[in-house]
C-alpha cells in the first residue's frame, strides 16, 4: 500500500478525488433514498383509508358536535398522535392546539409544521389540511419526529462526508510528500554508497516522477561503468594472488612427500619382513604351501610348506616330473591331464589329488592356481597346495558312519546288511577288502562268513584261504581282536609275526589291515576285518569309530534276535488261538464239509442210475458234478488247513472282500446253526491291501465268532452285519456289527488286553491277537457300542496308495 | 408239453446240493423243479399233478419250517420231505407234527430220499383222488331239490317210506318217487352206499 502511494503523487491525487466522490455518494445516496421513501410513505398515509373514514363523519352543520366526536375518536386511535383542529369561524381551534398555525396556507395540502400546543410546548408534525364542506378547515397531523430527524440526519451525513473528505485529502497529501522524498533519499543513499566504495548498489526507482526516474537511471548507468572497470582490475589482482599461493603449496607438498616416503619405506621394510614370517607361519598352520610355475621355462618355485607337504628336501631342484612322481599312481594320469590343459588354455587350476609318500602313506591335497602373463609374455601360475588329508579322512569317516547307521536302521536281517556294511567301509574309507568273521559257539572258533572286495581287486588265493580257515582266540588278526575285545591295527601284515597268511598277502599285494569286534554287552559276536593294498600307519580315530560301529552292529543283532523271538512268539500265539477258534467251530466245519459230500453222494447215486439206464451223457455230467463237489470239499479243507497251518506271515496284495467272503463261507454253518441273519454290505470299489491273508482271515473269523457268541445270549433278533468300505483318511475299513448284549464301558476299555475275557472257555487272547495283527499291518482295531443294541468291531487297513 | 404224471420240488439254497438232488431224481425218471428260496417256490406256478417238496430246513430268508407254515395257511397241500445238515430233536418234532412226510439228516443215503419221495407222491396221489371223489359227491348232492334232500336225510336215518310220508305229510307214492330220484342223482346203488355218502357229506345223523 505504502509502495503504491510512493509510486506517484499525481496518481495519489486521482485516488483522492475518486475516494471523495465515493464518500459523498456513499452518504448522499442512502439519505436521498430515505428522504424519498419517507415522503412517499407520508403521502400514502395522508391519502390513506383512515383519513377518508374520518372525513365521512363530518357534517357542515354540526361542526361543534363533530369536533367533539372527532376528538374522542382521534384520541382513541392507537399509534402516533393525530390531532384534529376545527375553527368555528371556519378556523376554530380544537383539541390541544394552542393556535392555528400561521404557516398553514389557505388551500388544502400536506405540510411539515411546528405547532404550538398548550403550555408552550411544540410538536413537529406532518399535517394534512383539508377544507371540508361548510367551510370547516380540518388539519390532521401526525407527529413527525422520524421525518424531521431524517432531514437532520441528512445534514449531519453531508457534514460527516465533508469531514472525511478533508481528512482523506490531508492524509493523501502527506503520503505523496513522503513518496517524493523517499525517491530523493534513495538517490542520496546511493551516492553516499559510491563514496564509501560500494559499487554494487543501484538506485531503486519507485517511479514517483519522470525526472527522478531519469536521474536514477543516469546514476545507475554511471555505476555500471564504474563497476565494470573495477571487476577488470580485481580479476588481474586475483590471478596474481592465486599463482603465488600455488607456488607455496607446491613447495609444501614436496617437503611432505619426501618425509612420508622416508617413513613408508621404513615401514614397508618392516612389514615385508613381518609378512614373510607370518606367511610362513600361516602356511604351516593351515597346511597350505604356495607355488609358482613358469610354464615355458618350466621353472618351479615352492614355499617351505609346499616342500614339507610333498616331503621333498627344500634343496631339491624341482621339476614337473618330480611333482607327478609324488602323485598317487591312480591319480597321476588325471593330474597330468589337468595340468596340461590348464597350461595350454591358461585356465584357473583347481583340483584334488592324492600323493603317495615314500613310506606308503597317502595324502590328499587340493591345488589351486591362477595363470598370469609376465612382462616377457610367459605364462606363469601362482597358487597354493593344501594338505586336506585330515579333513578328507574325517569327512569319509563321518559319511561311512552315517551310511552304516542308516543301513542298520533300514535292514531287516544281519545277513542282508553285512555285505553292505563291508562295502560301505571299503568304499568310503578306501580299503580294498573286507570280511566278516562270525563266532561259532559250538566249535568256539571264528569262521569267515562274508568277504567283499571291489571287482578290480584280485586276491583269489587270499580270499580262498580266508574262507576255509577258522581262528582260535588270539590267533591272527581276528583272533587277536576276539581275545582282546578291542580293535587292532597292522600297518603291514607282510611283516607281522602273528599273521599266517603273510606270504599270500605279500604275493597278492595286501598290506595294512585292521579289525574290530562286534560286541554285545562284553561278548564278541563276530569280527570285521579290512585290508588295504597300501602300507598305512595306524589311525586312532578310525579305530575309535570302528569300535563304535562294532557295538552298533552288536545292538542291531540283539535287536533283531529279540524281534525274531517276539515275532515267533506272536506267530505261535496266533496259531494257537486260530486252532482254538476252529476247535469251537468243529460242528459247523463238519456240516460245511457234509454239504458238498452230501451233494457228491447224490450225484454218484444219480450217476449209477444214469449208467443203468445207459444214459452215458447224463452219467458223464453226473461225474463232472461229483468232481465239482469233491473240489469244493477239498477247498474247504484247504481253507481250514491253511488256518491251522503254522506259517510265517507272508504279505501279499489282496482283495479284502475276497478274504471276508472266505471267512463268511467258513462260518456260514455257525451262522445258520445259531439262527443268525447275516447281511453283508461289501463295497464294490475297494482298493487292494498289502496283508497276510491268513492273519486277516483270523481277525475276521475271530470277530465273527465273537459276534455270534455274543448273540447266542440274547433272545431278540440275531442280526450280524459285515460291511466294508474304502475311506479316504483311514484306508479300508471293515465293520462287524452284532445285535448282542453290547459292551459296557469297562469292557470297552479292557477288551483288547491279553487274558481279558468274558467267556467261560475263552483264553482272552483272541482280540489281543487281532489287534496286534491289525497293528502289524499298519491299521487300527477298535470297538464301539451300537446305538440300538449290540456292539461293532471296526478295523482299518492302509491301502496301496497310502503305502506308496 | 404234456402234463407230467408227478412232480418233485426241491428248495435248497445251496446250488451244488440243489443240482445234485435234481440230477439224482432225474436219473430215476422223476420230474423235478428246483428253487433257491422259499419265496421262489411260493411264487412259482405249479402243475396240478401229484407232487412232493424236498425242503432244506435252514434256508436264508424264509426258513423251511416257515415255508411249511405258510403252505398250510395258503392250503398248498404238497407233502414235505425235510432235509438238513444238522437236525435237532425239537426241530424234527415240529416238522413232523406239522405233517412232514420224512425228516432226513445229511448225509443220507440216496435210496432213503428216493423212498421218501415215492411215499410222499403216493400219499399225495391218494389224497388227490379222495379229494376228487369228495368233490363229485358234493356236486351230486348239490343237484338235489330241497325236498329230495329232506327225503335223503330221512332215508339214511333209516326211516321207511311210510314213516317218511308221515313225517313230511305227503303220500307214500310221492316219497317213493323222491327216493328214486335221490338214488339216481347221487349214483347210489343201495341205501347202504347212500348212507356212506351221507357220512362223507356230514349229513348223516344217528337216530
Amino acid at each position: 500500500m505504502i509502495r503504491f502511494f510512493r509510486f506517484s503523487p499525481s496518481r495519489l491525487a486521482l485516488v483522492y478525488i475518486a475516494l471523495s466522490v465515493l464518500t459523498l455518494a456513499l452518504f448522499a445516496i442512502p439519505l436521498w433514498y430515505a428522504w424519498r421513501v419517507n415522503l412517499s410513505t407520508f403521502r400514502e398515509y395522508v391519502q390513506g383509508e383512515e383519513m377518508q373514514r374520518l372525513a365521512l363523519v363530518f357534517d357542515g352543520e354540526g361542526a361543534k358536535g363533530l369536533a367533539t366526536a372527532m376528538e374522542s375518536q382521534v384520541r382513541s386511535l392507537p399509534g402516533d398522535k393525530i390531532m384534529v383542529f376545527a375553527d368555528p369561524s371556519k378556523r376554530r381551534l380544537a383539541g390541544n392546539l394552542a393556535a392555528w398555525p400561521a404557516e398553514v396556507p389557505d388551500g388544502p395540502g400536506t405540510y411539515g409544521l411546528v405547532i404550538g400546543l398548550g403550555g408552550g410546548s411544540t410538536m413537529r408534525v406532518v399535517a394534512s389540511h383539508v377544507i371540508l364542506p361548510g367551510g370547516y378547515h380540518l388539519l390532521m397531523g401526525r407527529e413527525s419526529v422520524r421525518f424531521e430527524s431524517l432531514v437532520e440526519r441528512f445534514w449531519y451525513g453531508i457534514t460527516g462526508a465533508m469531514v472525511i473528505v478533508v481528512v482523506l485529502g490531508a492524509v493523501i497529501g502527506w503520503l505523496s510528500h513522503r513518496a517524493l522524498l523517499s525517491e530523493v533519499h534513495e538517490i542520496s543513499r546511493t551516492a553516499s554508497a559510491i563514496v564509501k566504495g560500494d559499487l554494487s548498489r543501484r538506485v531503486v526507482s519507485s517511479g514517483g516522477s519522470h525526472e527522478l526516474e531519469s536521474l536514477a537511471r543516469t546514476v545507475n548507468g554511471m555505476l555500471e561503468q564504474l563497476a565494470r572497470q573495477n571487476v577488470q582490475l580485481e580479476g588481474e589482482i586475483a590471478v596474481r594472488r592465486k599463482a603465488e599461493q600455488a607456488l607455496h603449496r607446491a613447495h609444501d607438498d614436496l617437503e611432505r612427500l619426501v618425509a612420508e616416503r622416508t617413513v613408508q619405506l621404513a615401514r614397508a621394510n618392516e612389514s615385508l619382513h613381518r609378512s614373510e614370517t607370518y606367511l610362513a607361519e600361516a602356511q604351516r598352520l593351515s597346511l597350505t604351501g604356495s607355488f609358482g610355475w613358469n610354464v615355458s621355462s618350466g621353472e618351479i618355485y615352492w614355499s617351505q610348506e609346499t616342500f614339507r607337504i610333498f616331503e621333498y628336501d627344500p634343496a631339491t631342484k624341482l621339476t614337473l616330473e618330480l611333482v607327478l612322481q609324488r602323485t598317487h599312481p591312480e591319480d597321476r594320469a588325471l593330474a597330468r591331464q589337468v595340468i596340461d590343459r590348464a597350461s595350454q588354455e591358461r585356465k584357473e587350476l583347481d583340483f584334488e589329488r592324492r600323493l603317495l609318500m615314500p613310506d606308503g602313506s597317502v595324502k590328499y591335497v587340493r591345488v589351486v592356481g591362477h595363470p598370469s602373463t609376465n612382462e616377457s609374455g610367459n605364462v606363469e601360475f601362482v597358487g597354493a597346495v593344501t594338505d586336506i588329508t585330515e579333513r578328507k579322512r574325517t569327512e569319509q569317516r563321518l559319511r561311512a558312519q552315517y551310511t552304516v547307521t542308516q543301513l542298520l536302521a533300514e535292514a531287516t536281517t544281519i545277513e542282508e546288511v553285512t555285505p553292505k556294511i563291508l562295502q560301505t567301509v571299503c568304499e568310503f574309507l578306501l580299503w580294498d577288502l573286507g570280511a566278516l568273521w562270525s563266532l561259532d559257539r559250538q566249535a568256539s572258533v571264528l569262521r569267515c562268513v562274508e568277504v567283499w572286495h571291489k571287482e578290480s581287486v584280485k586276491v583269489p588265493q587270499f580270499e580262498a584261504v580266508r574262507c576255509e580257515i577258522t581262528f582260535m582266540p588270539g590267533i591272527e588278526l581276528p583272533g587277536r581282536v576276539w581275545s582282546r575285545h578291542e580293535p587292532a591295527y597292522i600297518s603291514d601284515v607282510v611283516h607281522d609275526t602273528n599273521f599266517p597268511h603273510a606270504s599270500i598277502a605279500a604275493r597278492e599285494g595286501l598290506h595294512a589291515a585292521f579289525a574290530f569286534p562286534i560286541l554285545l554287552g562284553g561278548d564278541v559276536l563276530g569280527v570285521m576285518e579290512f585290508f588295504s593294498r597300501e602300507i598305512r600307519q595306524p589311525e586312532q580315530e578310525l579305530l575309535n569309530m570302528m569300535a563304535t560301529l562294532g557295538s552298533q552292529i552288536g545292538q542291531f543283532i540283539e535287536r533283531k534276535r529279540a524281534e525274531d523271538g517276539l515275532r515267533h512268539a506272536q506267530m505261535e500265539l496266533a496259531h494257537v488261538t486260530r486252532v482254538a477258534t476252529l476247535g469251537e467251530m468243529t460242528a459247523s466245519i463238519a456240516h460245511e464239509i457234509n454239504q458238498p459230500l452230501g451233494a457228491l453222494v447224490n450225484n454218484l447215486g444219480a450217476c449209477l442210475g444214469w449208467l443203468s439206464a445207459a444214459n452215458l451223457e447224463e452219467a458223464r455230467n453226473s461225474v463232472a458234478l461229483v468232481m465239482d463237489d469233491a473240489q469244493r470239499a477239498s477247498e474247504i479243507i484247504t481253507r481250514i488247513r491253511s488256518l491251522v497251518k503254522k506259517a510265517p506271515p507272508q504279505k501279499d496284495w489282496l482283495e479284502i472282500n475276497q478274504t471276508i467272503r472266505e471267512v463268511i463261507a467258513l462260518a456260514q454253518s455257525e451262522v445258520q446253526r445259531n439262527h443268525i441273519a447275516l447281511e453283508t454290505q461289501l463295497s464294490d470299489d475297494m482298493p487292494l491291501v498289502f496283508a497276510d491273508r491268513i492273519q486277516l482271515q483270523q481277525v475276521m473269523l475271530n470277530l465273527m465268532m465273537n459276534a455270534i457268541e455274543a448273540m447266542i445270549q440274547v433272545t431278540g433278533p440275531r442280526e450280524l452285519l459285515i460291511s466294508s468300505e474304502a475311506d479316504d483318511s483311514k484306508g479300508v475299513v471293515v465293520v462287524v456289527r452284532d445285535s448282542g448284549p453290547g459292551l459296557d464301558s469297562k469292557s470297552l476299555e479292557r477288551l483288547f488286553e491279553p487274558f481279558y475275557t468274558t467267556k467261560p472257555q475263552g483264553m482272552g487272547m483272541g482280540l489281543a491277537i487281532c489287534r496286534s495283527i491289525v497293528q502289524a499291518h499298519g491299521g487300527r482295531l477298535w470297538a464301539t457300542t451300537n446305538r440300538d443294541r449290540g456292539a461293532s468291531f471296526h478295523f482299518s487297513l492302509p491301502t496301496g496308495e497310502e503305502l506308496a | 408239453m404234456s402234463e407230467p404224471d408227478a412232480m418233485v420240488f426241491v428248495v435248497d439254497d445251496d446250488a451244488q446240493t440243489r443240482d445234485a438232488l435234481k440230477n439224482l431224481m432225474r436219473s430215476v425218471g422223476l420230474q423235478v423243479e428246483v428253487f433257491a428260496s422259499a419265496q421262489d417256490f411260493l411264487r412259482s406256478k405249479r402243475p396240478d399233478v401229484p407232487a412232493c417238496l424236498v425242503l432244506d430246513v435252514r434256508l436264508r430268508g424264509l426258513s423251511g419250517l416257515d415255508l411249511q407254515k405258510r403252505m398250510a395257511e395258503a392250503k398248498i397241500e404238497v407233502p414235505i420231505i425235510f432235509i438238513t445238515g444238522y437236525g435237532d430233536i425239537p426241530m424234527t418234532v415240529q416238522a413232523m407234527k406239522a405233517g412232514a412226510v420224512e425228516f432226513l439228516t445229511k448225509p443220507f443215503r440216496n435210496q432213503e430220499l428216493l423212498d421218501a419221495i415215492q411215499q410222499a407222491l403216493e400219499r399225495d396221489r391218494s389224497t388227490r383222488e379222495q379229494r376228487a371223489k369228495n368233490e363229485e359227491l358234493h356236486t351230486r348232492y348239490d343237484s338235489l331239490t330241497p325236498r329230495e334232500r329232506e327225503v335223503m336225510t330221512l332215508v339214511v336215518a333209516g326211516l321207511l317210506n311210510k314213516q317218511i310220508a308221515g313225517e313230511l305229510r305227503t303220500s307214500e307214492t310221492t316219497v317213493k318217487n323222491h327216493r328214486h330220484q335221490v338214488m339216481e342223482k347221487m349214483g347210489a346203488d343201495s341205501v347202504a352206499e347212500l348212507v356212506k355218502m351221507a357220512y362223507k357229506l356230514g349229513i348223516a345223523t344217528v337216530k
